[in-house]
């Protein structure tokens, strides 16, 4: 009985010791911090990974992330410089460098969301509606990039109070309301429907330019043709005519003989109705007079 | 990320395993209880102290939670059981692909629009899909310098397009512009993973579509390709019609030209017969004028008159008399003289 008392002593003991040990050792990983709580005061901060002591039962260890996190901005209107209105979406990257600042004014992750919320909402829609339309779609304004301006901001706002240091403020989308984007939209239709017409009515204008001038060339070339043609012919004529004139020249009388009687020939063929006094020499030496 | 770990379950088996081997003080209890907890105690220890690394995976051993090492060779494993030390595995050597503007389901492309519409430089709106294609670079800042590596590189992904597409011009963005404006998202996404160090390299990003937003905006930017077509078939058309027409005309000239330089020809020609012809007979008039002169006057009457009517008319007095000298020659004779109007005329 005594004996299995004594073991009974020991196990207990034994299990105590396991207990006590265990409740007073905590583990610190990559990419975290460990902050030690003494009835809800934070006392030290644990940042590099390892194992550590704490007083059991009186200490607890809370986590919070080293890691850089996001967060995505629900989108924001804003009505520009140039009074266009448009939605913005931003995300934010962010880490915890001051656990303990943090802890003090966020308690916990989501709260720090909230600040940044809060910090990035207020920037962008000041800083934005301080600039043109057309800066904010190219993130460059006369100043330098959008986003490292807004980054800067907001690293100021967050980084002295809470202990959040902000490594970049984006702008990831830009969007229109619907009803402005419906109207965009129409505008892009019009701009094709004229860009349409334009090649439609250039394709007729090159058709007509290309016809009219194959026809003027058409009728160039045929008018040249004429005219050389013409000219041809007219330097046969007067090469005959030379010819003629060299041959008829020797007896003028005797051409006008020839060629009366020649053309009569011509011009008496068939069955010609001939007139004659009665005293030409013919009807005379027709008659016997 | 598969971490590794033991889990909670373990604990739990060892808190129930000393509650019921305590208020039981029998002997074969206690025994028997030993027994169960050194076996759970071992089995926790084999399970914890053996692991394995596939071919794709590399892991991260942590030492009371310090990164220690990096396991990439492939194979099983030993470490301390739990809570001494842990591994995370991650497939990291496995080229991942990220989709923007749209996701993959079971084969199906499902389109985001929030994602893929954005506004361009000159404020048009238009729709762009990309890839990024990606796997892990440094295992150390993948795990624990970024909360969720995967939410930064979309996010930064995201926002190097658009801010890229908001520096273009619609028509650049759509048609040529898309090789340069890969290059440069690319080189801004690089930029903005080394400024966050998410420990992710990514090996390229390419785009699936810039085009502009579906539906009836699509269809007008179609209209306009129709029409720069038909632009080109009515220039084509009209080619056609000059092709035609030009070497006709330019075949007709050179005809023209032919037919005049025949006619030229046969004029001087003629012109040399007639006068060859002139000169033969001129050649012998010279020897006899009056006779030669005689005689052709008489051929040619004699080669004219036979066909001919002839009537001869006496103008000496007031009426014109004529003798119809065929009808003498044909069959009834009357040498009436009848008296028309004036001379030359003729029945």
């Amino acid at each position: 009985m005594k004996g299995r008392y004594v073991i009974g002593v020991f196990l207990g003991l034994g299990l105590m010791a396991i207990i006590l040990v265990l409740s007073s050792l905590f583990i610190t990983r990559e990419g975290e911090y460990k902050v030690v709580l003494k009835f809800g005061q934070a006392v030290r901060i644990v940042s590099d990974p390892g194992i550590q002591w704490k007083m059991p039962f009186i200490e607890t260890v809370i986590t919070l992330p080293k890691r850089q996190l996001v967060y995505e901005s629900p989108p924001t209107p804003i009505l520009t410089r140039d009074k266009k209105p448009i939605l913005v979406d931003n995300y934010t990257i962010w880490r915890i460098t001051e656990p303990t600042k943090f802890l003090r004014t966020a308690q916990q992750v989501l709260s720090g969301e909230q600040l940044i919320e809060n910090a990035v909402y207020n920037t962008v829609r000041r800083k934005l509606s301080e600039v043109d339309y057309s800066e904010i779609i190219s993130e460059q304004t006369v100043r330098g990039n959008l986003s490292e301006e807004i980054t800067r901001e907001v690293y100021n706002l967050l980084f002295e109070t809470y202990g959040i240091s902000v490594t970049d403020v984006r702008i990831k989308r830009t969007d229109l309301p619907e009803e402005n984007k419906a109207s965009v939209y129409n505008r892009m239709i019009s701009d094709r429907q004229s860009m349409a017409t334009k090649y439609l009515s250039e394709g007729d204008e090159a058709y007509k330019k290309i016809t009219a001038q194959a026809d003027r060339t058409v009728r160039e070339t045929l008018a040249a043709a004429e005219a050389d043609a013409k000219k041809i012919i007219a330097e046969g004529e007067q090469e005959a005519a030379r010819i003629y004139n060299e041959a008829y020249s020797v007896d003028p009388e005797f051409y006008t003989l020839y060629r009366t009687l020649e053309s009569y020939r011509s011009t008496l063929s068939g069955k010609p109705v001939i007139v004659m006094p009665i005293d030409s020499p013919y009807t005379r030496l027709l008659l016997g007079k | 990320m598969n971490i590794f770990d033991g889990g909670p379950s373990f604990k739990e088996d060892q808190n129930d395993s000393k509650k019921t081997l305590h208020p039981i003080p029998t002997k074969w209890f206690v025994r028997g209880g030993a027994l169960f907890v050194s076996i759970l105690i071992l089995i926790w220890i084999v399970s914890t102290s053996i692991w394995i690394v596939q071919e794709q995976e590399q892991a991260a051993l942590l030492t009371f939670g310090r990164y220690t090492a990096t396991v990439d060779q492939a194979g099983l494993h030993l470490k301390w059981p739990y809570p001494i030390q842990q591994v995370i595995i991650v497939d990291a050597n496995r080229t991942k692909r990220m989709t923007v503007g749209y996701r993959e389901q079971n084969g199906k492309v499902v389109a985001i629009p929030e994602e893929a519409l954005m506004i361009t430089g000159d404020e048009n709106i238009v729709s762009a899909d990309a890839v990024v294609e990606w796997r892990v670079g440094d295992l150390e800042k993948y795990l624990f310098n970024v909360s969720d590596p995967e939410a930064f590189l979309r996010n930064a992904a995201i926002a190097s397009i658009r801010s890229v597409i908001g520096s273009v011009k619609l028509d650049y963005a759509i048609t040529e512009g898309k090789t340069d404006i890969q290059g440069r998202v690319k080189e801004k996404l690089n930029e903005l993973n080394t400024l966050y160090g998410t420990g992710i390299l990514v090996l390229d990003l390419k785009f699936q579509d810039i085009e502009p937003p579906e539906g009836e905006v699509q269809l007008a930017f179609k209209a306009v390709t129709n029409a720069r077509e038909e632009k080109n078939t009515k220039i084509n058309n009209a080619t056609k019609y000059a092709n035609d027409v030009i070497p006709k005309a330019r075949g007709d000239a050179q005809a023209m030209l032919e037919k005049a330089e025949g006619e030229k020809k046969s004029r001087i020609l003629n012109a040399e017969g007639d006068v060859a012809k002139f000169r033969a007979i001129y050649a012998e008039y010279a020897k006899n004028p009056a006779i030669t002169k005689e005689r052709l006057i008489l051929e040619t009457l004699e080669a004219v008159l036979p066909g001919a009517q002839i009537f001869i008319t006496d103008t000496s007095g007031d009426t014109v008399k004529y003798l119809p000298l065929h009808e003498l020659t044909g069959a009834k004779s009357s040498n009436t003289t009848t008296s028309t109007s004036k001379g030359g005329d003729s029945r």
